[in-house]
């Protein structure tokens, strides 16, 4: 880096003593050729080359070629044009002795041609799967400080805290928890086993370049664990021209980050990005006087860096690693780390630290890469040390991840994969279970691992139809075999009209305690019954999305219903026994029913409305009780998102208004039966200037709050002490200010 | 309650006010300002992402519109204080050339000028 400056600063003196030496004239030759529709170049005799700043018109001889002189440091504009023909235009550079120009037959087929290159980045319009794309625009619109406040403008994903203590968030999707989905980095399976519950705080926001959200169950090419749908994450590319990315970030409860990043090509073939982020919470805050934090303080750091090879055959390497560690202390205002564990207060210290490793390679097998071989090799280590009052919860997990898939495109109808899978999961775990007096140990760590074969087929006709059914058979070591089939279909009315539909089946290993975090804060007693088998669920869905002419650009109008249906689910029962945790495999149905309309409009230029409203319906059969709603699910959420940019994005105006339903609440939690509907207010203004971008916003306008979210919180050791019954925001009104920094290549 | 219906109240007044006045500086377009619409190989999100963030801050520019998927930048400019040149230039800095598409209809070449 700073080489290249010294080479800058020994480049504006060699032009300033370039400069001052006394103008010498230099002849300057051209060629201009015609591109045919073909593709074909052939020297154009006859065409005019016009030098704007002398106003000379010159003409190609019959080999298309012309020259004239110029003195040195004279400016060169030159515009190459024939009848009939596009324009060129360039201009010369100091130095600069030759010229070439490329003109080509009229502007329609140019235009056709242009088309043709078109990439397929726009997806939601192309893809089999309906696919929401949170982009980076769209990432920057929420202060995001991590993955779980990315989906604040999305009703599709709700987000909720997991209890009132650890800070660890939930994501919703159709309705169902955030474990039923399936996250994907870059199509590597993240966030399993014990790594769910604090997952979306380890993904720095600021980290990302996009999210797509597909809804249902997609491809079996990653494994068998969507249920409720899948959620990619694309991390900022070695190839972005980004040589140093960082953001700073500060809260009026003065939590601080930091991000920072770098894109850099080494060369033609290498190229690798590096991320870091930090965060701090320093403040012991409790605005609702309940004697707890209403979010834990701690420290986290991340680290990630990543390769990119690529041959000028298309073959790809991609390697990398993630590493990430957070410290933090929750509980009682006064309790530290260094808190001797008693009954006197009840605190919560949890350290988290983990380590990602990954290798992908993808080898074409012929010139247009239409076969082509891609393997993944993916090694993961997490580990969690923590108590809860005086229960403590210990836990490591090792896990590795290989999938080796073939591709053939066989024409652009038909298209198939074939591979093979393995996974091997250990995990261990021990709960130390203090409950009224005596502790009690358990652990439910496993060994798991699975042989897998699956199959997808993708028919395309015309942009009209596509269809991507898949099969897998994974035969697992604790549940025999497991046969997955999927189907994506989508047919397209018009260019205005897509129909979507799904179906397909997933299955899931429980994580008793990490799934449901929530139940380490409560004084209760923890007690599986019996083996807990494999959750096994199908869901169907069908969307249908209309796109019309209305305002500026293309208005969208879309509907969604899935439906998911458990055969097993493993339920967390509070209701049966109110001293008890109670854990089971599923006594009856359990089922979600979602609705969704998305609207979409741009009235004025740069005007931007969205409106979104989502309903669902969720029953599971409780024991003792039968059929009823589940608890703590909201029946509805509405967003409203207005933005308005000035031209050129220079000032940004977003302000978001979310409708959240209300929710069954377990019988004990008092309050009645239903939990409130509350509305929450979000605004945002960022202003661009060269390089950095500058914002400043709110969070939660209202500031409304669940009142008294914790049961007994004046007494933690109460048998009642009940910290995982929530359905609203923890913490009020937050403002915040940040900035970004880019420095383009 | 009503602090929050006065706070929404206040947020969507403001950005319809933005709006509107956004609108009619839209229309307010002037003899000294000129546009023009360059064919540009761009294939990438990222490129697109860069040209957003440099062009803006190019002297005399005062709106700029990237199409991908025509491979287009279009550029509403100060015709006093840059030229199709000058933004041509621009261009080249940051990597891309650019040829100016004529609308159809207007004759090509140079002869007009």
């Amino acid at each position: 880096m700073i080489r290249l400056k010294y080479l800058t600063l020994l480049l504006s003196i060699f032009q300033i003593v370039i400069v001052n030496t006394p103008l010498k004239g230099e002849r300057v030759t051209g060629v201009v050729h015609l591109q045919n529709s073909n593709g074909t170049k052939e020297p154009l005799p006859y065409a005019s080359v016009y030098w704007i700043e002398r106003s000379k018109l010159f003409t190609t001889n019959s080999d298309g070629t012309f020259s004239f002189d110029r003195e040195e440091e004279e400016r060169v504009s030159l515009v190459a044009s024939f009848i009939g023909y596009t324009q060129d235009t360039v201009i010369l550079g100091n130095g600069d002795k030759e010229v070439q120009f490329t003109i080509r037959e009229g502007m329609e087929l140019q235009a056709a041609t242009i088309v043709n290159k078109q990439q397929g980045s726009y997806i939601s319009k192309i893809t089999p799967v309906k696919t929401e794309v949170i982009t980076a625009a769209g990432l920057c619109k929420m202060a995001c400080c991590n993955l779980a406040e990315s989906f604040e403008n999305s009703a599709s994903v709700t987000v909720g805290y997991a209890d009132a203590i650890t800070g660890a968030r939930q994501i919703r999707l159709l309705g169902l928890s955030g474990i039923y989905t399936q996250m994907l980095d870059e199509n590597r399976p993240i966030m399993r086993g014990i790594a769910s519950p604090f997952g979306l705080s380890y993904v720095p926001g600021q980290w990302l370049e996009s999210i797509q959200i597909a809804k249902g169950p997609a491809s079996v090419i990653n494994g068998i664990e969507a249920i409720s749908g899948q959620i990619n994450l694309e991390h900022r590319k070695p190839t972005a021209e980004q040589p140093l990315f960082f953001n700073l970030f500060l809260s009026d409860v003065l939590r601080n980050e930091a991000n920072i990043a770098s894109s850099l090509q080494l060369n033609d073939r290498w190229s690798t990005v590096t991320m870091a982020h930090y965060s701090y919470d320093p403040i012991e805050h409790d605005g609702n006087g309940d004697g707890f934090r209403d979010e834990p303080n701690g420290v986290q750091l991340n680290l990630s860096n990543r390769w990119l090879y690529m041959a000028q055959n298309n073959l790809q390497v991609r390697f990398g690693f993630k590493a990430f560690s957070d410290d933090r202390v929750a509980g009682q205002m006064g309790y530290n780390k260094e808190t001797p564990l008693s009954t006197s207060i009840w605190g919560s210290h949890i350290k988290n630290s983990g380590l990602n490793g990954y290798f992908k390679i993808g080898i074409p097998l012929n010139s247009d890469n239409s076969q082509n071989i891609a393997a993944v090799a993916d090694y993961s280590y997490y580990k969690m040390e923590s108590n809860f009052g005086l229960k403590e919860y210990n836990a490591s997990q090792n896990s590795l991840f290989f999938n080796l898939i073939y591709q053939n495109e066989v024409n652009e109808e038909h298209k198939y994969s074939l591979g093979l899978s393995y996974h091997d999961d250990k995990i261990d775990e021990h709960l130390k279970d203090y409950y009224q007096g005596s502790y009690n140990s358990l652990y439910p760590g496993r060994y798991e691992s699975a042989a897998s074969l699956f199959g997808e087929y993708t028919f395309t006709k015309d942009d009209k139809i596509s269809l991507v059914a898949g099969v897998r058979g994974d035969y697992n070591n604790l549940y025999g075999w497991l046969f997955t089939p999927r189907v994506n279909l989508k047919y397209s009315f018009s260019d205005h009209m897509v129909f979507r539909a799904l179906a397909g089946r997933g299955y899931r290993s429980a994580n008793v305690i990490t799934d449901n975090l929530g139940i380490l804060s409560t004084a209760r007693k923890i007690e599986a019954w019996g083996a807990l088998k494999v959750e096994d669920a199908w869901t169907y869905g069908a969307n249908l999305t209309g796109y019309f002419h209305l305002g500026q650009e293309e208005a969208s109008l879309s509907f969604d219903y899935f439906r998911t249906q458990f055969s097993n689910q493993v339920v967390v029962d509070q209701e049966f026994d109110l001293s008890k945790i109670e854990i089971y495999n599923s006594v009856g149905p359990s089922y979600t029913n979602t609705y969704q309309v998305d609207f979409n409009l741009e009235p004025i230029e740069r005007l931007t409305l969205l409106a979104t409203f989502r309903y669902t319906d969720s029953k599971v059969t409780l024991q003792g009780q039968g059929l009823v709603e589940k608890p703590l699910v909201s029946r509805y959420k509405g967003v409203f998102n207005i933005q308005y940019a000035t031209r050129m994005n220079i000032w940004t105006f977003d302000a978001t208004a979310q409708l959240n339903g209300p929710a069954r609440l377990p019988l004990f939690a008092g309050f009645g039966e239903y939990s409130p509907s509350y509305p929450i207010f979000f605004a945002q203004i960022t202003k661009k200037f060269k390089n950095v971008e500058l914002y400043g916003g709110v969070e939660n306008i209202g500031n409304y709050r669940q009142n008294q979210a914790i049961i007994e919180a004046a007494n933690p050791y109460d048998d009642n002490f009940n910290a995982s019954i929530i359905w609203g925001p923890l913490m009020g009104r937050k403002f915040y200010i940040g900035l970004r920094y880019t420095l383009w290549k | 309650m009503k602090n929050i219906v006065k706070a929404a109240a206040l947020i969507f007044t403001l950005l319809l006010t933005f709006s509107w006045a956004g609108a009619q500086t839209q229309e307010g377009k002037n003899k000294n300002e000129s546009q023009v619409l360059f064919s540009v190989e761009i294939d990438c999100a990222s490129c697109k992402q860069k040209l957003e963030a440099k062009l803006p801050f190019e002297k005399g520019v005062k709106d700029l519109k990237i199409d991908l998927e025509e491979q287009t930048v279009w550029f509403l400019y100060d015709n006093r204080k840059s030229s199709k040149e000058a933004l041509v230039l621009a261009l080249k800095k940051l990597g891309y050339s650019a040829k100016e598409l004529k609308p159809k209809g207007e004759a090509t070449g140079v002869e007009k000028r």
